[in-house]
């Protein structure tokens, strides 16, 4: 491995390379910033222009953009609320709160660190033990994806604070938007009432945006009192304390692994892996019990979990040439076009390429992390901007961004039903968190288990038979005991002392 | 109890009861066009109806919650900055294929910045000049994504 | 629905009125709407025939990038747009043929919506095998699916690779169950894993250096010559051909005049050595047809596609 990873430094330090490595993940960060521009539109744009350089100089670039906005992805989330990619929804809810407590500058601090480690870790274990993980992935079918995806739910069903009836209500409305369009097992439309627009689904974008962004916009300039913060910028806030350090590490940890897991998976990826992150935080965090208003393990856990996932998702792209997503695709129709053959045999046949890969994803990491750092001040003197001057523009960005998703006026309309949900959400004091989650999983989990069921000829017991099925079975049903189980602990122990005080602050 | 009845259903856990109620409602007469199937063979219809259920379930204990504390109310803000926002974007869907990006932006910010009164028509104009110039910068010039800025007669 | 003669009528006499009208033309740039995403294999497609027909005709051709609903929100708008040469579609049998065979809420038609300017590549479909069924070559495959409940996928409802798998299954008296998934790569993942056993798609060729999968047949008359090893259903004793192809299409009505003045740069294009060769990494072939047999292979192939339909139900609704 050592003398691998020797090969790819020596492909991917070259200064040509370097180069085209620095600005993929330059324009990677920018697209991220900006709300509703997602890699897919940057990479599509640049493709015909790499016709003319090497191909492995073409291919670093590309790959750079894809995870170079998964760093940019948070800013927007953490200073306004604003998902700039449907992986960090999930960042908006401690990273915004972090802002309003007068910490965005530590919040994208420990942000940039998290990438960078989470990152390098899914970098790791891709150059360590590629074949191994998808042979390993390969191993998961109908079954195991269904009943990952309701494990999935039910861990995060009470994912944010308040009444765990309001959390589950917004799974299942999330769930329900998530069927919405051609049903893959049936081939009958569900909710489309003849809009053609509809028949993909609801974008995931701009509801995003919509329940998150917009609905921060209406609920901020309704009010005189802004819920907007204010703060001076010194050296000293943008700084995280040793505090914050200590309690984000095993956040970050946790996230690595689980981003890393589900990167490698085919058809789950970053957004899927950033709330799995969340809701392991939930549980398990140091400060869970302050989890939605501004702990650092919330920031931390996801960004660590969506950069490793960005990363472990080339394993199945070039290891069996199968895409796990819509940017992977165009990536490999890229190396295609170059007369690169991503599949078992790239290994061995263009190890240079693979290793020089695998070596330049580290150096795009570093640049990330080295360029992220002295932007921090920049981006949070933006906050310095009135408001009433920064919502217009802030506005026009979210509705062009999601406009250029698909250059549908429809999706802009989707936006703004969003948005409108949000804040009639917001008034009714429902969470928007949960329901994002459930429009990303519910449809996956209905689609796998009709096509178990199928694949089984009608026998439920093919969710009980198979090695992994059966475990993640009984995960479940740990996780259904403990939520049991809990409460009736915690009361029983409440008698002595109150334990939601016990836990640390 | 006819009052404490009024007051749970207007409270903020009955008014979201009624939200549920009504995606309920969409969902079951979405469903009745559906094939139904059996658990083992699911059809198209069967998992919405699933849902459907659980809409009913949790309005139901929505309004429980609301009987007992009739006392939470919404507070509903002010309309105004909600209608000018929303408006202004319906505004630029309509527009925007019509005459193009350049005006439908500065209508979008126009009457989006008015959803806050006391406005010069100075500092509205230097907002609506600053972002589409940083529009163009960004999505035409710098991205080159496929955006119509100027309006039709102008274009050839 | 309007009669294809009496298209061929009108065309007919706006080609004696409107060749005062060609001669402008163009006298603004052209727009060539693509029903799919930027980046994809439709879109560099066209991308490339659109620089061929600009640098001929004098004038920009812009790409509108329309996707959605597989297809039909582009086509549906091209469908629609003025038959005066400034709005022209690229397309593929996906959306000409397929969708408006299967999707009856689709408002266009195959044949009376769209006329042909050119087809500028084919798309051969490749059967792929689970390699558990030890299956090498398409004889011991089918008699496998005689002996066996095979399951095999698509990438979807309605897909091409549904239709082929269909057609196969028809012209070899074989059964199998579809499984459909969310796109080919679901597909494929789910062969390499053992999920299902075949499917046909032009997908499984990146497989065919894998030991997970054997690639045994190329669904048409004439080997790939990206692809030599494999060979044809044919040459293996089974009539089996079925073709994907991507095109230039213009509003029906158009003026032939302006059709012509289109397709001359894109049988140009086609003959180019470089052409062929970008055309053939991406695992297609090169194939000009002429508006003429454009508009022939549209009609062959809705006879067969309904056909197909109505043997195997396939339906979306």
């Amino acid at each position: 491995m050592i003398d691998n990873l020797l090969l790819g430094f020596q492909v991917a330090l070259s200064w040509d390379t370097l180069m085209f490595c620095f600005i993929g993940v330059s324009i990677g960060m920018f697209i991220g910033v900006l709300p509703g521009v997602g890699p897919l539109a940057a990479i599509s744009l640049l493709l015909p222009l790499t016709y003319y350089i090497a191909a492995t100089d073409a291919l670093i670039m590309l790959a750079g953009i894809y995870y170079g906005a998964q760093y940019g992805g948070s800013v927007a989330s953490i200073l306004l609320r604003l998902p700039g990619t449907a992986s960090s929804a999930v960042v908006c809810m401690d990273g915004y709160e972090m802002t309003k407590n007068g910490r965005a500058g530590a919040a994208l601090f420990l942000s940039a660190v998290a990438s960078f480690v989470g990152g390098s870790i899914g970098i790791l274990l891709m150059a360590g033990f590629a074949p191994a993980l998808a042979a390993f992935a390969l191993r998961f079918g109908s079954q195991e994806y269904f009943l990952l995806m309701a494990l999935g739910l039910i861990a995060a069903s009470t994912l944010s604070e308040g009444s765990a009836t309001r959390g589950l209500a917004m799974v299942v409305l999330g769930v329900l938007l998530g069927i919405v369009g051609l049903d893959t097992t049936s081939g009958t439309m569900r909710f489309v009432y003849g809009q053609f627009e509809l028949m993909d689904g609801i974008s995931l974008v701009a509801s995003a945006m919509g329940l998150f962004g917009l609905s921060e916009i209406l609920s901020n300039i309704g009010r005189s009192e802004r819920t907007r913060p204010m703060h001076k910028v010194t050296l000293r806030s943008m700084i995280p304390t040793r505090t914050e350090m200590r309690d984000s590490w095993p956040a970050i940890w946790r996230g690595s692994a689980i981003g890393s897991f589900f990167g490698a998976l085919p058809g789950t990826g970053s957004t899927i892996a950033s709330f799995f992150s969340y809701a392991t935080e939930k549980k398990v965090a140091r400060n869970r019990a302050r989890i939605g208003q501004g702990i650092v393990e919330g920031v931390a856990g996801p960004e660590a979990a969506n950069n490793a996932a960005a990363q472990t998702a080339f394993i199945p792209t070039l290891t069996l040439g199968v895409p796990g997503d819509a940017v992977m695709a165009l990536l490999l129709g890229a190396m295609i076009v170059h007369g690169v053959n991503p599949g078992p045999q790239m290994l061995t046949n263009t190890p240079e390429m693979f290793w020089g890969l695998v070596a330049s994803f580290w150096l795009g990491n570093l640049i990330l992390l080295v360029f992220n750092i002295p932007m921090i001040g920049l981006w949070v003197s933006m906050l310095r901007i009135s408001y009433r001057l920064l919502y217009p523009a802030i506005l026009v960005l979210v509705v062009i961004g999601t406009y250029s998703i698909r250059y549908s006026v429809f999706d802009i309309y989707q936006l703004l039903a969003f948005g409108f949900l949000g804040y009639i959400l917001r008034l009714l004091d429902f969470p928007a968190a949960p329901l994002v989650l459930g429009l990303v999983l519910g449809p996956l989990m209905e689609e796998n288990f009709r096509r178990s069921l199928m694949l089984s000829d009608g026998d439920f017991t093919t969710f009980l038979t198979r090695p992994i099925s059966a475990v993640l079975f009984a995960c479940i049903v740990l996780v259904l005991l403990a939520q049991v189980v809990a409460p009736l602990l915690r009361l029983w122990r409440g008698k002595t002392h109150d334990v939601r005080n016990d836990t640390h602050q | 109890m006819q009052n404490r009845l009024i007051a749970a259903l207007t409270s903020r856990s009955g008014l979201g009861a009624m939200l549920l109620f009504a995606a309920a409602a969409v969902t079951f007469s979405e469903v009745s066009r559906l094939r139904l199937g059996t658990p083992a063979s699911m059809g198209p219809g069967y998992f919405p109806a699933l849902l459907g259920g659980l809409f009913v379930l949790f309005g139901v204990m929505l309004l429980a919650e609301g009987w007992r504390n009739p006392g939470q109310r919404v507070n509903f803000g002010r309309l105004r900055p909600v209608i000018y926002l929303l408006g202004a974007i319906i505004l630029f869907g309509m527009l925007y294929p019509v005459l193009g990006g350049g005006i439908a932006i500065a209508v979008l910010v126009t009457v989006s910045a008015m959803a806050e009164p006391g406005r010069s028509w100075q500092e509205i104009a230097l907002l609506v000049v600053t972002v589409i110039v940083m529009i163009w910068v960004i999505f035409v010039l710098a991205l080159g994504l496929q955006l119509t800025m100027l309006p039709p007669w102008i274009r050839t | 629905m309007i009669s294809r003669k009496l298209v061929l009528a009108v065309a007919g006499l706006s080609l004696m009125a409107g060749s005062a009208f060609a001669q402008d033309w163009p006298s603004k740039p052209v727009t060539m709407i693509v029903p799919y995403n930027p980046g994809g294999t439709t879109d560099i497609l066209a991308r490339l025939a659109a620089d061929a027909i600009a640098a001929a005709i004098g004038q920009p051709v812009v790409i509108e990038n329309k996707p959605g609903a597989g297809g039909v929100v582009g086509a549906t708008l091209a469908a629609g747009a003025p038959n005066d040469g400034y709005t022209i579609f690229f397309g593929n049998n996906a959306t000409n043929v397929v969708q408006p065979v299967i999707n009856p809420a689709v408002s266009y038609s195959a044949t009376d919506s769209f006329d042909g300017i050119a087809t500028t590549a084919d798309s051969l479909v490749f059967i792929g095998v689970n390699a558990d069924t030890r299956a090498a070559d398409l004889a011991s495959f089918v008699e496998y699916l005689k002996e066996n409940n095979v399951k095999y996928g698509s990438a979807g409802i309605g897909s091409m690779g549904q239709f082929s798998t269909e057609y196969f299954l028809q012209q070899t008296g074989t059964t199998a169950t579809h499984i459909p998934y969310a796109g080919s790569n679901d597909a494929v993942t789910a062969i390499l894993s053992g999920e299902i056993g075949f499917m046909a798609d032009p997908a499984v060729t990146r497989q065919i250096d894998n030991d997970m999968m054997n690639v045994i047949a190329a669904l048409s008359d004439d080997r790939h010559p990206a692809y030599p090893d494999v060979p044809t259903a044919k040459e293996q004793g089974f009539d089996v051909s079925i073709v994907g192809w991507f095109g230039v299409f213009a509003p029906a009505g158009t003026d032939p005049a302006i059709i012509a003045q289109m397709s001359a740069p894109l049988e140009d294009l086609l003959a180019s050595e470089s052409y062929q060769q970008q055309v053939l990494t991406m695992g297609l072939l090169p194939m000009y047809r002429d508006p003429a047999a454009t508009d022939a292979v549209v009609e062959s192939d809705l006879e067969i596609f309904v056909n197909i339909r109505d043997a195997a139900g396939i339906s979306i609704n």
